[in-house]
């Protein structure tokens, strides 16, 4: 057989061979753990691929450098009033922590940071992020937007981070209920047709009834995720094991496609700093309410006598 | 007094030199990136790496055609948090099959293989794509990505490259 291009047997086989490399190796690439392939990925991204980041970069902060300069003074208004009315407070209480011989509260900082989507195929859960270890950021500090928690880092480079959203399928995070009184985990659920994407809560003990429409916050255990971000509100019931436990949907609050800029947790350190509450900066009745967190789920509206 | 080398029965010639498909390609490549990337534009804009992998398949031999593939889809792959290495296979299986349309589809100045060549090209690889990340464990339906999304996208990629191919005439070799 005689391929186009005038190969010959040699040449044929030889193209055989770099084609069946090529494919081998892909597939070695697609099978290897996720460690590795992150490595060959944040070299591609550091080197080949920075530039395209930076455009990226360079048009955001333009688009809200033009765009966004009034509203950015009226929040440094509303902030600078805030934090003139609670400055006697924290001085108090600091005080008071002095007095009774307890530590500082250990804060996380925050800083202001560009989010990018990168928009290719299967990089849906991927989040860019224009600060790195440079600027303190850190794998696994939180990325929290004024609608609630977004995400968190998974890879911190000098001056730029790769994250990851809500909708990966390795999220998780410990949540309560806003009142306290209920703890359990939120992961994703993946996407089904004419479906909104949201969460599953689990973990809620069997007798323990959560109603829909439930605010569902960061609890702050595990020392990730800071308590009091708003991360969905209950949209029905998911699954219920008889006499053992239940799961609800959980409708985020937060849509990744629509962040453009987040909060990202700073630190000097090489890890996570204890746990921040930060249920002040979102006030009750604050959050937003998602179009899908109204509507039942598939298990519908939890019946108070537990039949689901 | 030279004498000009016959090609060979089958052996492509070229509509336009080698050199400008590397440079097409080359540029489709950078277009992809500035506007998925450094635009933004996601999925609004086409699918420029899956056209411009058809269209350079179609000058090459598959060997050269899986490594073009390969390379395409390890760029792809840079931003990948799941089932890393689902485009590089994607698009390497793509490059090896669009080679193989040449033992079947010899002259394509027709409109209609262009169409059925890039959209059939484009689908096929979200449909590898599909599932490699399937296999990987992300569950998703079948008819939002592959139909609902898959085909429409498609349709966009083939409109970019018949267009392309509109501007600089054939693509493959057998018809300058």
């Amino acid at each position: 057989m005689r391929e186009y291009g005038g190969a010959g047997g040699n040449g044929l086989r030889r193209q055989f061979l770099l084609a069946a490399a090529c494919l081998l190796v892909g597939l070695f690439f697609y099978l290897i753990p996720a460690g590795p392939q992150q490595s060959i990925a944040s070299g591609i991204r550091l080197t080949l691929l920075r530039p395209f980041v930076d455009i990226r970069s360079a048009l955001t902060a333009a688009r809200s450098r033009g765009r966004e300069a009034d509203m950015l003074r009226a929040e440094v208004d509303s902030l600078r009033a805030w934090v003139a009315n609670n400055a006697a407070a924290i001085e108090e209480n600091r005080r008071l922590r002095v007095l009774i011989g307890l530590a500082p509260l250990v804060e996380r900082s925050y800083r202001a940071v560009s989010v990018h989507r990168p928009g290719n195929l299967g990089s849906q859960s991927t989040i860019v992020l224009d600060l790195g270890y440079e600027q303190g950021v850190h794998a696994l500090s939180p990325i929290i937007t004024a609608d609630g928690l977004a995400g968190r880092v998974l890879e911190a480079h000098p001056s730029l981070s790769i994250g990851m959203d809500w909708s990966h399928p390795d999220f998780r995070a410990s949540v309560m209920s806003e009142d306290g009184e209920l703890y359990g985990i939120v992961g994703p659920e993946p996407a089904t047709v004419g479906d909104a994407e949201r969460l599953v809560l689990t973990g809620i003990p069997y007798f323990d009834v959560l109603v829909d429409g439930t605010l569902v916050v960061t609890s702050g255990r595990g020392g990730v995720y800071p308590r009091g971000v708003p991360v969905g509100r209950v949209g029905g019931l998911a699954e219920i094991e008889e006499g053992w436990h239940r799961s609800y949907w959980v409708y985020p609050t937060v849509h990744p496609a629509s962040v453009t800029h987040a909060l990202v947790g700073v630190s000097d350190g090489a890890g996570p700093e204890g746990e921040a509450d930060l249920s002040s900066l979102f006030p009750a009745g604050a959050s937003p309410v998602p179009d899908s967190a109204g509507e039942a789920g598939p298990g519908g509206s939890p019946a108070p006598d537990g039949s689901g | 007094m030279a004498v000009a080398e016959r090609p060979l029965a089958g052996t492509p010639r070229l509509g336009i030199g080698s050199s400008a498909v590397v440079a097409l390609t080359l540029i489709l490549v950078f277009l992809h990136f500035v506007l998925r990337l450094g635009v933004g534009m996601g999925a609004g804009a086409p699918d420029l790496l899956t056209v411009a992998l058809l269209l350079h398949v179609r000058r090459v031999r598959f060997g050269t055609a899986a490594c073009v593939g390969f390379t395409l889809g390890m760029l792809e792959d840079a931003f990948t948090l799941v089932a890393f290495g689902a485009n590089t296979v994607a698009l390497t299986l793509v490059g090896i099959l669009g080679v193989q349309t040449r033992a079947f589809f010899v002259s394509t100045t027709s409109l209609s293989f262009s169409i059925v060549y890039f959209v059939t090209g484009k689908w096929v690889r979200d449909f590898i794509h599909w599932i490699l990340q399937q296999a990987a464990g992300v569950r998703s339906g079948f008819i939002e990505p592959m139909i609902l999304a898959g085909v429409p996208a498609a349709l966009y990629a083939a409109l970019v490259g018949v267009l392309i191919v509109r501007l600089i005439g054939p693509f493959s070799e057998s018809e300058s």
